[in-house]
This record gives C-alpha cells, sequence and structure tokens, in this order.
C-alpha cells in the first residue's frame, strides 16, 4: 500500500510557516472556487428558472431552516452523532481484535475469514429490522448496524497489516527465539499502525452511512429519520440542511483520524 | 593448528521438496571455521550460499552431513549468540535509530540500562554517533546498514551472519563500508560468516573464502586468503591479490 504524499510535501518540509500558508492557499484555492461557484450557480439557476421549493430548495433556504427550532436540530445531530461514534469505536476495536486472531494462527485463518467474508456479502440494509427486533428501538439498533458495515474494511486492512512485516525482520526475531506475542507487540503491530488507519479513514465513512441506515429504518430521532420525515412532509429544505449536517460530520470524523495518524505514526509516510 | 573449530560442517546437504520435484540447494559443503575468522563465501545465485547462512542461523534445517557450531574454548548457545545482517537494513520505521539497535537485547530480556549504554558505544564504533534520536528515513542507505550492524552485536553475540549486507549499496560506498567492517571486525573480535556474490570483496575481506557455483549447487573451493591485515584499498591492486580473484573467477568459469 502506497503512502499518500501531498504534492508540496518536498517543498514545504523547511519552509516558513508563511510560506506553507502560501502554499496551501495556492494548492487548495481552485478546488474552493469551483464548489463556491457551483453553489452559486445553484442558488442563481434556482431563482431565476422559478423552481418550487419543495422541488429544490436553494443553497440559503436549506441554511435558513438550520435555525427553525421545529427541527430540533441540536437533539437530532447529537442522536446521529452518538450513533455513528458508537459504530465507529465498535468497529474499530472489534476490527482490530479480529484481525488479531485471524493472524494468530492457520486454522483461526481458514475458519473464521470465510465467516467474515459472507457475512460482508449480506446487504446490512436487510439486517436492520431484524436489530430492531433484537435490540428495540433506540440508540443500540443504529450502532450496531453501522459496526456490521464498518468493521469489514477495519479486518481486511489490519489482517494485512500484521501479516506484511518482512519475511528477513520475523527471521530476524526468530534467531532470537522471541516469543509470538513479543513479536505481535513489537514488530507486526507498530508495522499495521499506517494500515489500521487506513481501516479508520473508511470506517469513518461508513459509521455514518451504517448509523444513518438505522436510523431510515427505526428511529424517531436523528438526522436520519428527519429526513425520511422530510421525504413525507416534502420539506425538501430540512432534507439538505440534514445533509449538510451530515457531511459535516463524516468530514470531522475523518479529519480527526488523519490529524491522529500524524501525531501517532509520524513516521509512517515517510522514507 | 591446535585450536578447534568454531564451526564445523561436514557433507552438509539441503534439498528443497515442493509439489512438483525436487530442488538441490546444497550438496556437501564441508569447511571449518576457527573462532575470531571472517569466512566469505561468495557464488553465484542459486550456488546455495544464502541457504546455508540459513542453516547456520538455525532457520533451516539440513538434510544429511554434520553442523556443529562451538567448542569447548568457544562455547555457543544458538538462542542469543547470533547477530544477523541482511541486504536490507530492516530497521524498524516506527523506532529511532537507537531504540532499533537495542531490539535484541529487547527480545532477550537484558538489562535494558547497560544494553542503551552498549548500544551508544556500539553507535559511536560503526561512526553513528549523533544519530541516536534519528528516525531511519533520515538516514543514508550506508548509515541505516552502520545501524543494522551495530543491532547485530548489541546483545554481544558469538557468531556474526552477513548476507549481502552491502549488496544494495552504491560501489564507492560499499568500498567504504567494507573498510569499515574490518576494523569493526578487528575491534569486536567476532567470528563472521559473510555471504557475498563480489568476488574481490569476498578476497578483500575473508579470511578464507567458501567458493560455491551453482547449476548443480556445490562448494567447489575453500582456501585460506594470505594477505596481511589491517587491510587497506592499495591491495587491490597487488598481485597476490589478483591471484586468490583469477582463482576464484576461474572456479565459476568467468574465465
Amino acid at each position: 500500500m502506497s503512502a499518500p504524499v501531498s504534492p508540496t510535501h518536498e517543498a514545504i518540509a523547511d519552509a516558513s510557516v508563511a510560506a506553507r500558508v502560501r502554499g496551501a492557499v495556492g494548492y487548495y484555492l481552485p478546488s474552493v472556487v469551483v464548489m463556491l461557484a457551483l453553489l452559486v450557480l445553484w442558488q442563481l439557476g434556482v431563482t431565476m428558472l422559478g423552481v418550487k421549493e419543495y422541488i429544490l430548495p436553494t443553497p440559503l433556504a436549506a441554511l435558513r431552516t438550520l435555525a427553525d427550532p421545529n427541527y430540533r436540530w441540536t437533539a437530532n445531530f447529537l442522536a446521529t452523532l452518538y450513533a455513528v461514534l458508537g459504530a465507529f469505536a465498535l468497529s474499530a476495536v472489534l476490527g482490530v481484535l479480529l484481525a488479531i486472531v485471524i493472524v494468530w494462527n492457520d486454522l483461526l485463518m481458514r475458519t473464521v475469514m470465510p465467516v467474515l467474508v459472507l457475512f460482508n456479502t449480506l446487504p446490512k440494509i436487510a439486517l436492520a429490522p431484524l436489530f430492531v427486533v433484537w435490540l428495540g428501538y433506540g440508540i443500540w439498533p443504529n450502532i450496531v448496524i453501522g459496526t456490521t458495515i464498518a468493521f469489514f474494511p477495519m479486518v481486511v486492512n489490519t489482517a494485512v497489516g500484521l501479516a506484511s512485516a518482512e519475511p528477513e525482520m520475523l527471521d530476524l526475531v526468530k534467531t532470537l527465539r522471541a516469543s509470538r506475542w513479543k513479536v505481535l507487540r513489537k514488530i507486526r503491530f507498530p508495522n499495521a499502525v499506517p494500515y489500521i488507519f487506513v481501516g479508520l479513514k473508511l470506517n469513518a465513512t461508513m459509521s455514518v452511512i451504517g448509523a444513518l441506515v438505522g436510523e431510515f429504518v427505526a428511529s424517531e430521532r436523528g438526522l436520519g429519520s428527519l429526513i425520511i420525515t422530510g421525504g413525507v412532509t416534502m420539506q425538501t429544505a430540512s432534507i439538505f440542511a440534514s445533509l449538510v449536517l451530515i457531511s459535516t460530520l463524516g468530514l470531522v470524523l475523518y479529519g480527526l483520524v488523519v490529524a491522529v495518524e500524524r501525531i501517532v505514526a509520524p513516521w509512517a509516510h515517510r522514507g | 593448528m591446535t585450536t578447534s573449530p568454531f564451526i564445523h560442517l561436514a557433507n552438509v546437504s539441503k534439498t528443497y521438496r515442493s509439489g512438483r520435484g525436487q530442488h538441490l540447494a546444497i550438496s556437501d559443503a564441508t569447511f571449518d571455521v576457527l573462532p575470531g575468522e571472517l569466512v566469505a563465501l561468495v557464488g553465484p545465485s542459486g550456488c546455495g550460499k544464502s541457504t546455508l547462512l540459513k542453516i547456520l542461523a538455525g532457520l533451516h534445517g539440513h538434510d544429511g552431513g554434520e553442523v556443529r557450531i562451538g567448542s569447548p574454548t568457544h562455547p555457543f548457545d544458538p538462542a542469543k549468540d547470533i547477530g544477523m545482517v541482511f541486504q536490507a537494513p530492516l530497521l524498524l520505521k516506527w523506532r529511532r535509530i537507537l531504540d532499533n539497535v537495542v531490539l535484541p537485547a529487547e527480545l532477550l530480556d537484558l538489562p535494558m540500562a547497560a544494553a542503551r549504554r552498549r548500544a551508544r558505544e556500539l553507535m559511536a564504533m560503526v561512526g553513528l554517533q549523533g544519530a541516536e534520536d534519528k528516525y531511519p528515513y533520515e538516514l543514508s542507505g550506508g548509515m541505516q546498514q552502520r545501524a543494522a550492524i551495530a543491532r547485530a552485536l548489541v546483545h554481544d553475540p558469538k557468531l556474526i551472519l552477513m548476507d549481502e549486507p552491502f549488496g544494495a549499496l552504491d560501489a564507492l560506498t560499499r568500498e567504504k563500508m567494507n573498510l569499515e567492517l574490518l576494523r569493526i571486525w578487528k575491534e569486536s573480535g567476532k567470528t563472521i560468516v559473510f555471504v557475498t556474490h563480489g568476488i574481490s570483496e569476498a578476497v578483500f575481506l575473508g579470511t578464507r573464502v567458501v567458493v560455491m557455483t551453482a547449476g548443480p549447487a556445490r562448494m567447489a573451493d575453500n582456501f585460506e586468503v594470505d594477505l596481511p591485515h589491517p587491510r587497506t584499498l592499495d591491495l587491490k591492486t597487488h598481485e597476490a591479490f589478483g591471484v586468490y580473484t583469477r582463482r576464484i573467477y576461474r572456479l565459476l568459469g568467468m574465465e
């Protein structure tokens, strides 16, 4: 797996803060301009063509909806946030533990992995009603559904990372009669850290999807249920407002994973 | 010679078996290594020199013959008396250089304060003082390989096994590392088995050279290199040096 390196990586290595800021502005400015232009185009298009708001609201109308207390934005946002964070955390822990189990010995690999692969081929959205039956209404079915969607890439990426330690390095530690536990702790696990972060980035996106799927199926709270209600009652602007909040949530979670990786494994994208 | 050999190999053979047949990796390797010798195993790829090194390291078994390491005067514990250096430095990216060098001591549960002291001394010996707190990616290939050598010495093993350790370095760095290795070998007094496909490297470094040939894999020669120590690069222009390298070229069918 090759490490993503931003094009400006080399250039900014020794540059001053001012030069770095200038570099970043120069790099990101074109994409920001394009996004803003699309929003302006949308706003003007809808206004000038006289499209009805329940068909397609303008971006400004969607933003104005966020100020409407009837939608109980804070409570709904928090409900979704908790479900997302729950699914994210549970997927991360479950994924890493399962990967360690799989890599630990060949028999476990041959028995556990097919079960996981088979499970992953199920459309998880179809399982959602089951979890509601088993866990009742509330946040738990949403967390569990999110986990069923998000944990698989965690398992696969972590397992690849654990298994990809250099064979000669493993020879070297073998001549020192290192125990498997020590090899896991000192070689395999740290070696897997960048792979775990790849899994966490996928997990961050998929937990959001998973939590929303849960809220679509069975919830009277959360942004997912707001979207369903918005669709039924033709309050289209509230759907777009929900989307803004959801994508912000997803972006921030993803950004946090990237930031933590820079702190935990600064070596991962060098050399 | 009154000293008993530190390594004794007699008629060692090794065959790899796979579903489609078998492949003879070594046949009839026989040679002794005295304590403190630096033996160069030289030959083309596929001659079994790396396999032989792995047998010495205890990573592979052998099918026939006898492999004995250690002597009454120089006892050998296979669990902690082996230091290995490979072609790739194999430093752990997430550890600083000093923490990489102490790794074997850590795996062997040696007292860490003393190991870190020793690691610092070894880093000075291999010319890496000041790099203790750097990460591997901050060092050049030659420097990383110096760190790998220091790591192979940190637990004070009796036998150092090197598998083409300078094969990935540029020619100039490689010559420099050859000189460094001879100095480190003298200072540490270790027994070293050095695998290479470089013919002049083998003669320059070895107190003894074992020549192996491929197709079929077999041991073709084993001779002492009677050239003075300390060796300098001047030596490569001497007639005696040329006699030894020609002897190897002839065995490998290149003359």
